[in-house]
């Protein structure tokens, strides 16, 4: 694929290893690599889409057609991550065209907070969380995506281009973008919140 | 224009990252169910011979069947249940009877017990 980076000698994929272990006929390595990927891309298919049952076909549909590419896998390529989260990315982008402009689904994303005395952190953060996943179903999709990949999935700038499939300028231009409309919408709700000077 | 900057953003982002959603138990059932479908299944000869056989049998999981049902068997001979024949005592002792039964004798009333169930005539 263009602009896909090649890894480096010393750069093993350990994902990669176990996908080519499963081509074998090795169902442990299967396991083992749902274990490693799904829950990461099916939160992001969560915080993208603000649906439950929309993040669980995604994420499902991406490990297929994971399953089904791993005969043809070869190292040095791509990531196994980039590539799955480039699957996913498009997948939650047909959904949201789909669903069309301003239909966001706003599922909880947390688990709700213990309720018990003395967690006030807790529920602080749970808080805290929902607000963001209120405030991220106001952005266009792309800046969405952008955001969720660079500032809750951990990814850098040049895997995120890739995964999206631009340049690692607009990703930075998606991610400003983003940002700041975060803030514009949080900043509105902090007296809601009740946060103090930190 | 507001003052929110990137720190406080920052910890929302935190809180989002210390707050995964949950991967149910039934959707990792579906996405291993898809990978066992679409295994490749015929490569047992491309293995190191350990995995091999470990892949025939089953994994962990077979084993413990065979071994559980191999049990059972060398039990059910040793010290077999009511109604079951002892062949095992009888080939150990040498009087290895047949029995002939005179079909004309037989009782043909059949009576459903011992299986968990009691029919009763009501």
């Amino acid at each position: 694929m263009d602009g896909m980076q090649n890894l480096s000698d010393d750069q093993r994929d350990a994902d990669a290893e176990l996908l080519q272990r499963y081509a074998t006929g090795d169902a442990a390595a299967a396991r083992l690599l749902t274990t490693r990927l799904v829950p990461r891309i099916h939160g992001h298919a969560l915080r993208v889409l603000g649906d439950r049952a929309e993040a669980e076909d995604v994420a499902q549909e991406a490990m297929l057609r994971l399953w089904r590419q791993a005969p043809e896998w070869r190292t040095g390529e791509a990531k196994v991550t980039t590539w799955v989260y480039r699957v996913v990315a498009n997948l939650c982008t047909d959904r949201l065209r789909r669903r069309g402009a301003g239909a966001a689904g706003l599922d909880d994303v947390a688990e709700p907070a213990d309720p018990t005395p003395g967690v006030t952190q807790k529920m602080q953060q749970a808080a805290r969380a929902d607000a963001l996943q209120q405030a991220l179903a106001t952005l266009p999709e792309r800046q969405r995506q952008a955001v969720v990949l660079r500032h809750i999935d951990g990814m850098a700038n040049p895997e995120i281009a890739e995964i999206l499939g631009i340049g690692v300028e607009a990703v930075e231009s998606l991610t400003a973008r983003g940002k700041r409309a975060l803030a514009a919408q949080l900043s509105a709700q902090r007296d809601a919140l009740g946060f103090d000077d930190e | 224009m507001n003052d929110f900057d990137d720190d406080a953003l920052e910890d929302f982002f935190a809180a989002a990252r210390a707050n995964p959603p949950r991967v149910t138990a039934d959707l990792q059932a579906r996405i291993l169910a898809d990978a066992e479908a679409l295994m490749p299944k015929s490569n047992l000869l491309k293995l190191p011979w350990h995995r091999a056989l470990w892949q025939l049998f089953g994994g962990a999981a077979g084993l413990s069947g065979l071994a559980t049902a191999a049990a059972v068997g060398i039990w059910v001979g040793v010290a077999p249940p009511d109604g079951m024949p002892d062949l095992a005592g009888q080939f150990v002792s040498g009087t290895w009877d047949v029995e002939t039964v005179d079909t004309a004798e037989v009782d043909t009333e059949i009576e459903f017990g011992g299986f968990g169930w009691d029919m009763e005539e009501s």
